[in-house]
C-alpha cells in the first residue's frame, strides 16, 4: 500500500480535494486552519493508495501546532509521495512551502489548484517550463469544480509506481557551501536521504533538530562557526538567509513561468474588500449583515415555519392523534401526562425551532461559503488587537456558532497558552444552535415585531467576548502581548448550493438528534420531578420536587427579574443542554397550546425580565458537554471551575445591570434597585476602565 | 393496563438507553455530532472504519 500525504498552505483546498479523492465528507470551512490533525482515507476505487490530509502550513518550522504535526509526520513517518496542493492564484507564497517540501527529498507531485480562478485573473502558468525547472510533475486542476481530478489521479498512480526523482533546489553558492560543510559534520548522525533537510535545519538553528541530533561538542562548535561565518558574509541572521534564498528561487520560477496580463488591475475580490474590510465601514457592515441574518432567521422567514410547527404540528396534529390513540388503548392518566405533556410538549417545543435554525445556518452558510466570514476574523483581529487580544481567538468563536464543543477544540491552533486558556473561557459566549432556541423563544414571546432583539443577543455575546478580553488581559493569569495573526483571505465566489445544503442539513440533523436523545431524557426527568413529591407520590406541580428545588434557588435570580421557581429550574436544566430552558418552561408553565404558553409567560414576567433571562442563559456556564470539553482541553479541574465561575458571574452581572438599569429608566425604581444597578454597572466599569494591568503595575513599581 | 405497561417499558427503556449512551458509556458521546458541526479534529474516514 502506498501512502500519499496531501500538504499545502492553509485554505489551498486540500480538504476539498481530499474529500473528492477519497469520497469522504470532511468538513470544509472557508477559513484557514479547519484541519488541525492529519486525516486518512483510501483513494476512491483503489484501496492500494492511502491518502493523508495534513493541516495547512506555510512552512515546516516547529512553531505552530499545524506545523509540528505536518513536519513530524513528513520527517518521522515519511509518506511514499507528497501531493503538494498549491493555490494557483497565490503561487509565490505556495511555492515557498513546495521548496521546503522538496528539501525533505521525498517524491513530490505538485497540484495547482484553483486553476479556474487563475484564468479569471488573466494569468497563465507555463506548466511545461515549471515541470522542467523543478523536475517534478505539475498538474493543474480545480477541486471545487472537479476539473482534471482524473488527470491528477493518473499522475498520482504513476508516481506511486515510479516515484519522481528530482535534484534539490539549489540556492546561493555561498549558502550551498555552508550547507555542504554542515552536511559533512552531521552525516554520521542522519540518513543520507535526509542530509540536506537536516543541514538546512541546523543552519536555521532549529531547536528541535539540535535537541534531537546529538552532535559532539567539537561538531557543534564547527557547525556554529560555519553559521556565524555565513551570517557575517550575508550580514543577516541564518534563518533570514534561508528565507531569502528560497524566495529568490521562487522569484526566478515566477519570472520564467508566470505570464500576467493583468498586473495593475484590481480583482473583484480586492474591490469588494476595499469596502468590506475598510477601516471605518467594516464594523457597521458586519453589524448590518448580522442584524439581517438574525432578523431573517428568528423574526421573519424562519418564524413562519416555527409558527406552523408549534401551532399546527406539535399544537394540534401530533397531540390530537396521540391523545386519541392513548384513549383507544385505555392508557392510564399518568402515562398520558408523561407522553402528551412531558415528551410531546417538551421535545416538541424544542423541535419547533428547527425552521429558524435551518434559516440561520442557511444565512451563515452563505456568508461562510462566499468568503465573507473569513473577512470577519480579519476585521475582528483589528479590533481585538487594540485590546491586546489576538484575531486567532476569533476562529474558534466562528466555529462556536454551530456548537461550543468544536469551538473549544479549535483553540488548539492557538500557540500562546495564555491566549488559548482565555479563548476556551470566552468562546462559549457565542450563541450556539441550542442557545438560539432561547433567543427565538424570548424574542417571539416578549418582543414580537421588534427586530433588534435577536441580533442584539449576538452582539451582546461579542461584547462579552471583547469586554472579558479587555478585563482578563489585565489580570496576571492572562497578561501579555497578543499573538500575531496571519491570515489568508480567500477570493470571493458565488456560494455553492451543495456546500450550503450540507451545512444546513448537518447542523439541523444534529439538532434533531439531540432533541430525540438528550432533550427527550431531560424532559422525562423534568416531567417526573414536576409530578412527584419527595415521598414519591404523584402530586400537582406546586407540591412537586421540582418546585421545592426551584424555590430554594429562585431568590438568587430575583434581582434579575425572573426569581420564579420555574425559570430557575429552566436555567438549571439548561446546564444539561441549553434547549432544555425552553422545554422546561413549556413543561412547568403547563400550557397546552403555544398561544396559551405565550400568554402565561407574558402575564408572569415583564419583557425586560425575559430579556435578562435570555442574557443570563446566553452568557452563563455552557452545557455539560461543553464544560466536559473545557476540562479535557484545560486538563485541569481548577481551570475548568475558574472558567465556569467567571462565565456565570459575568452573566449575572450583565443580566443584573440590564434589568435594573431598565427599571430606573422606566421610572419604576426603589433604593434596592438603585443599589443593584450601581453595583452591576460599577463592576463592569471597574473591569473595563479602572482596573490596571498587572504587568504595567509591576513595571511602574520597578521604575 | 397492558398498553400502559408496554409504553412504560418502551419509554423507560429508551430513557435508560439514552442515559447510558450519553453519560455512562465510556467514549459514549462520540464525535458524530461534532463532525457535523465542523469539529476540526473529527476524522470521518476513521469513524466510518470504526462502524
Amino acid at each position: 500500500m502506498n501512502l500519499i500525504a496531501l500538504a499545502g498552505n492553509q485554505n489551498s483546498g486540500k480538504t476539498t480535494l481530499f474529500n473528492e479523492l477519497t469520497g469522504t465528507n470532511q468538513y470544509v470551512g472557508n477559513w484557514p486552519g479547519v484541519t488541525v490533525e492529519k486525516k486518512m482515507g483510501h483513494l476512491k476505487n483503489d484501496k492500494q493508495l492511502m491518502l493523508l490530509d495534513l493541516p495547512g502550513v506555510y512552512s515546516l518550522s516547529p512553531y505552530t501546532l499545524e506545523e509540528r504535526i505536518s513536519r513530524k509526520y513528513l520527517i518521522e513517518q515519511p509518506p511514499d509521495i507528497i501531493l503538494n496542493i498549491l493555490d494557483s492564484t497565490n503561487l509565490e507564497r505556495n511555492l515557498y512551502l513546495s521548496l521546503q517540501l522538496m528539501e525533505t527529498g521525498l517524491p513530490i507531485v505538485l497540484a495547482l489548484n484553483m486553476w479556474d480562478l487563475l484564468k479569471k485573473q488573466k494569468r497563465t502558468i507555463n506548466l511545461k517550463k515549471m515541470e522542467y525547472l523543478l523536475s517534478v510533475p505539475v498538474i493543474p486542476l480545480s477541486a471545487v469544480k472537479k476539473e482534471n481530478i482524473s488527470g491528477l489521479v493518473t499522475q498520482v498512480k504513476k508516481a506511486a509506481q515510479e516515484p519522481p526523482k528530482y535534484t534539490y533546489p539549489e540556492y546561493d553558492n555561498r549558502l550551498e557551501s555552508a550547507l555542504e560543510m554542515i552536511s559533512q559534520q552531521i552525516q554520521d548522525h542522519v540518513a543520507p536521504s535526509k542530509l540536506r533537510w537536516y543541514a538546512i535545519k541546523f543552519f536555521e538553528r532549529d531547536e528541535k533538530v539540535i535537541q534531537k541530533i546529538k552532535l559532539t561538542s567539537h561538531q557543534q562548535q564547527e557547525v556554529e562557526d560555519i553559521i556565524t561565518t555565513a551570517e557575517n558574509i550575508f550580514a543577516e541572521s541564518s534563518d533570514s538567509i534561508i528565507v531569502n534564498a528560497r524566495y529568490d528561487y521562487v522569484a526566478q520560477i515566477m519570472a520564467m513561468c508566470v505570464i500576467d496580463r493583468n498586473d495593475f488591475q484590481m480583482s473583484l475580490s480586492d474591490k469588494i474588500d476595499r469596502i468590506v474590510t475598510n477601516k471605518w465601514l467594516a464594523l457597521p457592515i458586519f453589524v448590518l449583515v448580522m442584524w439581517l441574518v438574525y432578523y431573517l432567521s428568528i423574526q421573519t422567514i424562519g418564524t413562519f415555519g416555527t409558527d406552523w410547527v408549534n401551532d399546527v404540528l406539535f399544537g394540534q396534529w401530533i397531540p390530537d392523534i396521540t391523545s386519541d390513540l392513548l384513549n383507544t388503548w385505555h392508557v392510564s392518566a399518568w402515562m398520558k401526562g408523561l407522553i402528551l405533556n412531558g415528551i410531546i410538549g417538551g421535545v416538541g417545543s424544542v423541535l419547533g425551532f428547527v425552521p429558524q435554525i435551518m434559516m440561520l445556518f442557511f444565512c451563515l452558510g452563505l456568508l461562510e461559503d462566499c468568503g465573507y466570514m473569513a473577512r470577519i476574523a480579519f476585521v475582528m483581529d483589528r479590533i481585538f488587537h487594540r485590546f491586546n487580544l489576538s484575531g486567532k481567538s476569533f476562529i474558534p468563536m466562528l466555529i462556536s456558532t454551530g456548537c461550543g464543543v468544536p469551538g473549544i477544540m479549535a483553540t488548539r491552533t492557538i500557540e500562546s497558552e495564555k491566549d488559548r486558556k482565555m479563548t476556551i473561557m470566552l468562546t462559549t459566549f457565542m450563541p450556539c444552535s441550542a442557545k438560539l432556541t432561547v433567543i427565538a423563544m424570548i424574542s417571539g414571546t416578549f418582543f414580537t415585531q421588534q427586530s433588534w432583539v435577536a441580533p442584539s443577543a449576538y452582539f451582546i455575546s461579542m461584547l462579552a467576548v471583547v469586554g472579558s478580553g479587555i478585563f482578563l488581559k489585565k489580570t496576571r493569569m492572562f497578561a501579555g502581548p497578543p499573538q500575531p495573526f496571519v491570515m489568508e483571505l480567500p477570493a470571493y465566489h458565488f456560494p455553492r448550493a451543495s456546500n450550503i445544503l450540507h451545512y444546513v442539513w448537518s447542523r439541523s440533523k444534529s439538532f434533531v438528534q439531540k432533541a430525540g436523545t438528550i432533550i427527550f431524557a431531560s424532559c422525562f426527568i423534568i416531567w417526573f420531578l414536576s409530578n412527584f413529591n419527595w415521598q414519591m407520590h404523584m402530586v400537582d406541580q406546586n407540591h412537586s420536587i421540582l418546585k421545592s428545588i426551584g424555590s430554594v434557588i429562585a431568590p438568587i435570580f430575583a434581582p434579575l427579574g425572573f426569581g420564579d421557581w420555574r425559570t430557575t429550574v429552566a436555567t438549571l436544566a439548561g446546564l444539561i443542554a441549553k434547549e432544555n430552558c425552553v422545554g422546561t418552561l413549556r413543561l412547568t408553565f403547563g400550557s397546552n397550546s403555544a398561544q396559551s404558553f405565550v400568554q402565561t409567560l407574558t402575564s408572569t414576567f415583564t419583557p425586560m425580565a425575559g430579556y435578562a433571562f435570555l442574557v443570563f442563559n446566553l452568557l452563563s456556564a455552557p452545557c455539560f458537554a461543553a464544560i466536559g470539553t473545557m476540562y479535557k482541553e484545560y486538563g485541569d479541574k481548577r481551570w475548568t471551575v475558574r472558567a465556569v465561575f467567571y462565565q456565570t458571574c459575568l452573566a449575572y452581572i450583565v443580566a443584573l445591570s440590564i434589568y435594573q438599569c431598565w427599571l430606573i429608566l422606566v421610572g419604576n425604581f426603589t433604593t434596592t434597585n438603585i443599589l443593584y444597578a450601581t453595583m452591576g454597572v460599577s463592576l463592569i466599569i471597574y473591569g473595563l476602565v479602572v482596573k490596571k494591568e498587572k504587568s504595567s503595575v509591576k513595571k511602574q513599581a520597578l521604575i | 393496563m397492558v398498553a400502559t405497561i408496554i409504553l412504560g417499558v418502551l419509554i423507560f427503556g429508551f430513557f435508560a438507553y439514552v442515559v447510558y449512551q450519553k453519560f455512562i458509556k465510556k467514549n459514549g458521546s462520540n464525535c458524530h455530532s461534532c463532525v457535523d458541526i465542523g469539529c476540526p479534529l473529527a476524522d470521518t474516514s476513521k469513524m466510518k472504519r470504526k462502524k
